[in-house]
């Protein structure tokens, strides 16, 4: 199986079972690092 | 609290009492300036994207010479990010000239690629999309690792910069409107990876697999919004995000409501529900498509509009959104001082009762001949006077 | 036989599977007059999308599109085609002017003067003034077209039209300028002949022009 580029909510809510009931969409930046690697990709893919 | 501080919080709450569809003490006006900027503090478009520190000077220069309440964003690109990749996409024609987008580097997403693009999208990205679009990221290992890093790195600085840019704006009493830029997946799809030419034939050869692409890309537009979100700092006022809109006014409303429509519904009612304000720009004549925009979130979004008749945008959308912008830059170029304050009386007087409207150009300025500037000052000057609510 | 009516329909409802079997089919015969006509079938398909543009069922998406599909079907033809085979209208010259990389309006414009019978030399993106004037001292064109998204295409637009006129060859063409910011206050500082914001109104002022 193809290794994950990203760690997904699920498997971060698995880590902290503490975030499970809050909303992913404002949780992420538990993890400030992905959510910056993940502009800086997307934002490379924007211009 | 001291008079610059003052001031500072009485244009926040000006623009965002506007944004919010309650009248405030005059209509506000917001410096809808881009790389006009850079050459307005005496600087190349390209200079400045070499070299934050002239990007800031310039846009302290706006900020101190030009009648206005917020200043939009900070123009300059991240040329550092760009040169650590070797990107192939942007077009520095000569000095003198401003950076603009070119069809050509596009075709970055082959025919047969839909399938594999749907099924994981930031894969695609990683995998297919940097490599072609960067010369540096086409290389192997370690050449492509540390050119990533480095890139990043840049990135990286180049928020911080950004942020200290809006940091001694601040000082000055110039607050900045918007956190961050997004893009609809359609038009990101057509803009950057397929070209527009390529993106009108999948409408009729691959419309299926267009439509299932545009939707497996929206978490990640929303995604990158929210993350732009968390990467500004804490603001008792909503984030606010710019998403630049661009294929609609080229496509017929059948097209319009198969591919654009779902997904433009979808990232606005996401960020309206968490509180974060998303201003699209909207290019063009967007009449035909009213009746749908009434249909978002009411007060919950903006609208920056290129073109449009007034009194018909007052009377059809002034329940749901604010509205920004619409005075014509070739007048600013063009026109006279007299010409360009009886133009901005018009849509005053047409926009501004009951509050609900911005006063902006009706696109961002790029190049030095956008505008004059004593046209700028005089008529924003202008608004600030006969835009005073009794 | 190929029907040229069912071809000329479907050019305008842009069924390109439809314009891919009458080509084969003219390919396989080895037809250079069959080639000539499915083209002519074709062009006037295309006169009728800007018309179905013009009254407001077609949209710039549908008339890139068309583009292509008349393209391709040119190209696919090519090899049956004589050479100088058609009759040509006028001639023009056609660009985006200096500083604009922007074509797309430009394109459709094209497509769409190419299928009214004119001779279209393009020179592409971003052109010079220089290059501008020196093909019109080549060619000697009945029409120069200008065409501009950003508003600093204006500038480039006038440079062109006063580099025309010092080297005495603007009183020679007439000039049509196309593109977002063109307008009737620009035409006349610029010094045009004539503007459009309209690829299809645009066709009709030039057919004017040689008619």
């Amino acid at each position: 199986m193809e290794e994950q580029l990203l760690i997904s909510w699920s498997d971060i809510v698995k880590q902290h079972p503490e975030l499970a009931d809050k909303d992913p969409a404002m949780a992420m930046s538990w993890d400030i690092g992905q959510e910056m690697i993940f502009a800086y990709v997307t934002f490379l893919a924007l211009f | 609290m001291s008079e610059v501080m003052n001031t500072y919080q009485e244009r926040l709450d000006r623009v965002f009492k506007t944004l919010r569809l309650e009248q405030a003490d005059r209509v506000p006006v917001l410096g809808t300036y881009g790389t006009w900027g850079a050459y307005y503090g005496g600087y190349t478009d390209s200079e400045t994207n070499w070299d934050m520190d002239k990007c800031g000077k310039a846009m302290l220069k706006m900020a101190n010479d030009i009648p206005m309440d917020m200043l939009h964003q900070p123009f300059a690109r991240p040329g550092g990010v760009y040169q650590a990749l070797g990107s192939k996409a942007f077009h520095y024609l000569s000095d003198s000239n401003i950076v603009q987008y070119s069809d050509e580097s596009a075709q970055i997403m082959k025919d047969d690629e839909y399938p594999e693009f749907s099924k994981d999208p930031f894969r695609f990205l990683v995998e297919k999309v940097l490599p072609r679009k960067y010369a540096e990221l086409a290389k192997d290992s370690p050449m492509r690792d540390l050119a990533f890093a480095k890139g990043a790195m840049k990135f990286g600085m180049f928020g911080a910069q950004k942020g200290a840019i809006k940091g001694s704006l601040a000082a000055q009493g110039m607050p900045v409107l918007f956190d961050g830029i997004i893009l609809h997946p359609m038009d990101w799809i057509a803009d950057f990876f397929r070209g527009i030419k390529g993106a009108f034939g999948d409408i009729r050869r691959r419309p299926a697999e267009f439509t299932e692409a545009i939707q497996a890309f929206t978490p990640l537009v929303i995604r990158l919004g929210m993350g732009q979100v968390h990467m500004a700092p804490p603001s008792p006022n909503p984030k606010v995000l710019l998403l630049p809109l661009h294929l609609p006014t080229m496509l017929k409303v059948a097209d319009f409501d198969k591919y654009y429509w779902p997904s433009f519904k979808m990232i606005m009612e996401f960020f309206a529900a968490h509180n974060v304000y998303v201003i699209p720009f909207y290019e063009g004549d967007w009449s035909r498509f009213y009746n749908h925009l009434q249909e978002l979130p009411a007060k919950k979004t903006m609208g920056w509009f290129e073109h449009g008749d007034p009194k018909e945008m007052k009377q059809k959308l002034q329940d749901t959104m604010c509205l920004i912008g619409l005075f014509p830059a070739t007048l600013l170029q063009y026109g006279t001082k007299e010409e360009c304050i009886a133009k901005a009386k018009e849509l005053l007087d047409n926009l501004a009762p009951g509050g609900g409207y911005i006063f902006g150009t009706d696109k961002e300025l790029i190049a030095p001949q956008d505008a004059k500037a004593e046209n700028i000052i005089a008529v924003n000057k202008f608004v600030m006077e006969y835009g005073i609510y009794k | 036989m190929v029907d040229l009516k069912v071809l000329t329909q479907a050019m305008s409802d842009l069924d390109e599977d439809v314009l891919n079997k009458a080509i084969d089919e003219v390919l396989s015969k080895d037809d250079n007059a069959a080639a000539q006509e499915v083209v002519k079938a074709c062009q006037q398909g295309m006169t009728l999308v800007g018309e179905r543009y013009d009254s407001g069922e077609y949209f710039i998406g549908d008339l890139v599109f068309a583009g292509e599909v008349l393209q391709s079907v040119m190209d696919k033809l090519k090899p049956a085609l004589s050479a100088g085979s058609s009759a040509k209208g006028g001639k023009i010259v056609l660009a985006t002017v200096f500083g604009d990389l922007h074509d797309i309006g430009k394109n459709i414009f094209r497509s769409m003067v190419e299928a009214a019978n004119f001779e279209v030399i393009d020179l592409g993106i971003n052109v010079p003034v220089s290059q501008i004037v020196d093909k019109v001292k080549e060619v000697n064109p009945d029409i120069v077209g200008l065409s501009g998204v950003l508003t600093l295409a204006l500038d480039s637009m006038k440079e062109t039209v006063d580099a025309l006129n010092e080297a005495g060859f603007r009183s020679s063409v007439k000039v049509i300028i196309g593109g977002v910011p063109v307008n009737e206050v620009v035409c006349k500082s610029i010094g045009a002949d004539a503007f459009s914001t309209n690829a299809a109104e645009g066709v009709k002022i030039c057919q004017g022009w040689v008619g």
